[in-house]
């Protein structure tokens, strides 16, 4: 019985860890590949390595104080023409959701990080200084609302995205006007 | 060295021949050619580090499947060398096959951040923890031998056990304020002590029993540390701070350390387990009781004083000579904190000063003295 009780354990570790590999594995190549652009970055170094940490900028999506935990993607993959928060699922063909249990939680679609190797983190690095381009992650979105980042590259910004950038700074700052703050809340 | 040494001996008529020769041949049978070692060492340590630089540099050319591949591989052969040679490994020496499942059992944790690493995938660290545990403790409780395989299941079920509350009551707030849910969740942090009535239990009855000692130790140790520090949170009004740190939580962590406790008495016969089995139900009765005393100096301080008199006192009873004069001093160090807390202003006057100087060197020296005169022969059964 000692004999197939150590067996059992010499074996357990072994099996479960392949098993868990090979979950990994079929996870990561299944669903459909959408491109989100990002901002906000943030490489970061920890014991698991390096990784870039990103804040997601879902097209169409409007600002608001009130986190959605679940998104509708809209749109023709890779594409993402608008996402709306009726991301219920027998209407949505595309949701994607913030789970409890992952790394940022309920957080999950406004911050995402994706590992990456330390030459790539460091090329990285300056390209994500240049504020003429833009980020875009491709992640993976499968039916049950689950996704996984799985690259980033960059684009250069639209003349339109450039225009909308700089344009608060041309505006002249008058000494009679409400504070900025006050003017948003408005 | 010691060779010239004894033939000098020898030339001043210190020893005789015969003497010179029996010294020659112990000191021949116990060489430790420490210097030998240190370049051997040094050498091992060059090339390893060596071997993990270079991996290290070319970690990402190398493709995601061959990492873990060998890495996965490198956790095989350990486990298989672990499984066919551990009769004869233990033979040469039983610290081999300690480090070796220790060794393992490490890379087995790291084959999970490994794994986030490749697939992108991340989860609260409770998870991956808490399956590391189930798939490697039965190797860790079947082959370990000393004190770090038992840290290892120990420590790994009392990490899991604190991410997992911390994970429930994420910036103070659970996911569900009900109950039964706190209570839940402060048995759950009670839970590794129960390794300890597994210590108790196996340690007369398997051929390692050095490692189930260590396991009893260390849970015993792990109710004892949480009984200090319900204390140490009581006495800085810290109940109430958060969801985790409140009654009913406190409350369910005490009872089920303080059951286990009671469970142990008739696990483990004999004055030292007997004495075991006081100190950890007197620990869960203190973290149960750790919430009256909230925010209140002296019963906080006099909570702390009986749980460590009792650990003081079982020390007395089973002989354990180190626990008992910890527990001297642990006491007198906390009595120095409580004439802080009692006359805080000491500190704002000269006169206050010498006070205060005076007194904890008079508690140093009470301490000192108890620590000499009562302290029991130490016992080789700790």
């Amino acid at each position: 019985m000692i004999r197939a009780a150590r067996l059992l354990a010499a074996v357990l570790p072994l099996a479960g860890l392949a098993a868990l590999w090979a979950q990994s594995d079929r996870t990561y190549h299944s669903g459909t590949e959408w491109e989100v652009p990002i901002m906000g970055y943030d490489p970061r170094d920890y014991l698991r390595g390096h990784y870039v940490e990103f804040s997601y900028d879902w097209p169409g999506l409007p600002g608001s104080d009130i986190l959605p935990s679940a998104l509708c993607l809209e749109g023709a993959a890779p594409v993402i023409d608008r996402v709306t928060t009726h991301a219920a699922f027998p209407s949505c063909a595309h949701p994607v959701m913030a789970r409890a249990s992952d790394i940022y939680g309920l957080d999950g679609l406004f911050r995402g990080r994706l590992y990456l190797g330390q030459n790539r983190a460091e090329a990285l690095q300056s390209e994500l200084q240049d504020r003429d381009q833009r980020g875009i992650v491709t992640i993976r979105q499968r039916e049950d609302g689950s996704f996984t980042p799985i690259s980033i590259r960059f684009r250069p910004l639209t003349a339109a995205e450039k225009a909308e950038r700089d344009a608060p700074q041309d505006v002249p700052l008058s000494p009679f006007d409400p504070p900025a703050v006050m003017e948003s809340m408005r | 060295m010691s060779a010239r040494r004894i033939a000098h001996w020898h030339e001043a008529g210190i020893i005789d021949a015969a003497t010179r020769d029996r010294l020659l041949a112990y000191e021949d049978a116990h060489a430790r050619p420490l210097l030998l070692w240190a370049v051997w060492g040094i050498g091992a340590l060059a090339i390893g580090l060596g071997f993990v630089s270079v991996v290290a540099a070319n970690w990402e050319n190398i493709p995601g499947l061959v990492r873990l591949g060998v890495h996965l591989a490198l956790i095989a052969g350990l486990v298989g060398l672990v499984f066919f040679r551990e009769d004869r490994l233990v033979e040469g020496s039983p610290w081999s096959v300690e480090a070796l499942v220790f060794v393992t059992a490490a890379l087995g944790l790291t084959f999970f951040g490994h794994l986030g690493q490749v697939y992108q995938t991340s989860s609260p660290l409770w998870q991956p923890l808490a399956v590391w545990l189930a798939l490697f403790a039965p190797l860790l409780l079947l082959t370990g031998r000393s004190w770090p395989t038992a840290l290892a299941v120990v420590g790994g079920a009392v990490w899991t056990a604190w991410e997992y509350a911390s994970a429930m009551t994420g910036n103070g707030v659970p996911r569900n304020p009900g109950t039964f849910w706190l209570a839940w969740l402060g048995a759950a942090v009670a839970l590794p002590v129960t390794l300890a009535l597994a210590g108790g239990w196996m340690r007369a009855r398997s051929l390692r029993p050095d490692f189930w000692r260590r396991i009893e130790q260390l849970a015993l140790t792990y109710a004892v540390a949480l009984a200090s520090l319900a204390c140490a949170v009581a006495s800085g009004g810290g109940f109430g701070d958060s969801s985790l740190l409140a009654g009913t939580p406190s409350l369910a962590c005490g009872v089920v350390i303080a059951l286990a406790g009671i469970a142990h008495f008739a696990v483990r016969p004999g004055v030292s387990g007997q004495m075991a089995a006081a100190i950890i139900t007197e620990a869960g009765i203190t973290i149960a009781a750790a919430e009256w005393a909230n925010d209140r100096i002296v019963p906080a301080a006099l909570l702390f004083f009986v749980l460590w008199a009792g650990i003081a006192a079982a020390a007395l009873r089973a002989h354990w000579r180190g626990v008992f004069q910890l527990a001297v001093g642990v006491i007198a160090f906390r009595l120095v904190i409580l004439s802080f807390e009692l006359a805080a202003d000491l500190l704002t006057s000269g006169f206050g000063l010498i006070l205060s100087g005076l007194m904890i060197l008079g508690v140093a020296w009470v301490a000192v003295r108890v620590s000499k005169r009562f302290a029991p022969d130490a016992e080789p059964d700790t």
